[in-house]
């Protein structure tokens, strides 16, 4: 159907208004704060819930294995026999998808999700927790 | 033709003639390529502002020695070329782009007591140097033996022709209305004792509107610049150039940027006039004035430009063309009647 000369005109005049208020929108965002933060200085804030690195309390664990039963990335936790032959959790940064799974399942609460979100290294070992023997 | 070159009236001058204007060119080439260095910086910061961002400001105090860094990274990498391509069209293709925009820098007045040229066609001349780059950079895309730079480089071309037409009319429409073609005579025309009254943007209100429009499609930019769109093409006609050719490239489309500017800000925001009609300074350093309120002119100029790109998408192609022929064409018709009528009722017809 071809448009009539009323139709063309207002569609060019809804065509030059949307512009102008498209141009208007983003120049009043030249004067708002600014969406994006000033990293390393400024850090965000951090909610309570938040789910970071992986901490294992060794003196909490007992080496039941249900962490690794449950984790659902194959091969982050994993069990390991210490000197005095106690069985322990440790933990592969790495492979971590931060559900949250392991602490919330483990029986003795010995499995805690911190804040900490930095977690960059540059040796690939460094991100295999809790594997010294204490 | 050595007649016809000016010069202050000086003995040292007249005695070597070609000493002034070599002066004006190192002057010139000094100013446009820092001024292009300052636009690298003044576009990616000022494109953060408007999209709520920092933009670079790591590098140096509040990120000024980024461009420097920029360039720094553009010389060192390695200057690949593919094997297939046409070697010496590949090679002149960014000269060919970036030659006629620094010719073209010495058409603009500066000021009313240094002119660089006073040619009575400086315009027309304008309108030719403008459209050298466009066949650049058709060599660029087709000596690259690859088909997506081809048809970037094709639709650059397709796409500056066509809004070169409602260019050429309002400028004709410029030069009806102040009676030469010399862009000087044009600021001339535009002083008065009104200041900012007596410019051409308000009688030729549609022509302002659409020679800027046609401009942005002459530099490729957005909302018109389909054919280097990053994400549709790649990069456009620019995809096979690296290290110097593409430092060559870029320069010269931030020195046309800033040249378009100056000429848009001549034609019809008064140039080097100042908004209040009187000069402030005294008598004698009134030049100084008149390039100030240049740069500041061309400067909000760039900067509206820079906030159409952080706040327009894009055109489909065929959505270019048909905006070019079907709405600029007429509408810089009905802005020659504004300009004719105009010369009616001043009794100049």
């Amino acid at each position: 159907m071809k448009k009539t000369d009323t139709e063309l005109i207002s569609d060019f005049i809804k065509g030059v208004a949307s512009t102008l208020v498209s141009i208007f929108t983003v120049l009043s965002c030249a004067f708002k704060k600014r969406a994006t933060l000033l990293y390393p200085e400024v850090r965000p804030e951090i909610p309570d819930n938040f789910r970071g690195k992986i901490e294992i309390d060794t003196e909490k664990c007992i080496g039941c294995g249900l962490c690794t039963k449950l984790c659902p990335a194959f091969g982050t936790l994993a069990l390991k026999e210490t000197k005095i032959g106690k069985k322990l959790a440790i933990v592969d940064i790495s492979r971590c998808i931060f559900c949250g799974n392991c602490a919330y399942n483990c029986p003795k609460g010995a499995i805690n999700l911190t804040k900490q979100y930095e977690l960059a290294t540059d040796a690939k070992k460094d991100l295999i927790l809790n594997t010294e023997d204490k | 033709m050595i007649n016809s070159l000016i010069h202050p009236n000086n003995e040292l001058f007249s005695q070597f003639p070609l000493l002034y204007p070599l002066i004006c060119f190192i002057i010139t080439s000094a100013i446009v390529i820092f001024a292009v260095l300052v636009l690298v910086y003044v576009e990616r910061r000022a494109l953060a502002l408007f999209t709520l961002r920092y933009g670079p400001n790591r590098t140096g105090k509040e990120g000024i020695l980024q461009p420097v860094a920029d360039a720094i990274k553009l010389l060192i990498k390695g200057d690949l070329a593919p094997k297939e391509r046409r070697k010496f069209l590949f090679f002149a293709a960014p000269i060919m782009v970036f030659c006629p925009v620094l010719t073209a820098f010495c058409l603009v007045p500066f000021n009313n007591a240094f002119l660089q040229t006073d040619f009575n066609i400086s315009l027309v001349l304008f309108s030719a140097l403008v459209s050298i780059p466009v066949t650049g950079i058709f060599l660029a895309g087709f000596s690259s033996n690859n088909k997506y730079s081809l048809i970037g480089a094709v639709r650059s071309v397709a796409q500056a022709l066509s809004f070169e037409i409602p260019m050429g009319i309002c400028i004709l429409a410029v030069s009806f209305v102040s009676g030469s073609l010399n862009i000087n005579e044009i600021i001339q025309a535009q002083s008065s004792s009104f200041g900012l009254f007596g410019w051409y943007f308000l009688p030729l209100f549609i022509g302002t509107i659409i020679f800027f429009i046609s401009s942005l499609a002459l530099l490729n930019r957005t909302p018109f610049d389909l054919s280097e769109a990053e994400s549709e093409l790649i990069s456009g006609y620019n995809t096979e150039y690296s290290g110097m050719k593409f430092a060559l490239l870029f320069i010269a489309e931030y020195a046309l940027l800033f040249l378009v500017s100056m000429v848009f800000v001549s034609l019809f925001f008064g140039g080097y006039l100042s908004p209040f009609g009187a000069y402030v300074l005294p008598e004698n350093l009134q030049p100084i004035e008149q390039t100030f309120w240049l740069l500041v002119k061309t400067f909000i100029v760039i900067l509206f430009i820079i906030l159409i790109r952080a706040a327009l998408p894009r055109l489909r192609y065929d959505r270019l063309l048909e905006f070019s022929y079907k709405v600029l064409l007429p509408l810089s018709l009905i802005n020659l009647n504004a300009a004719i009528l105009i010369l009616y009722f001043k009794g100049s017809m």
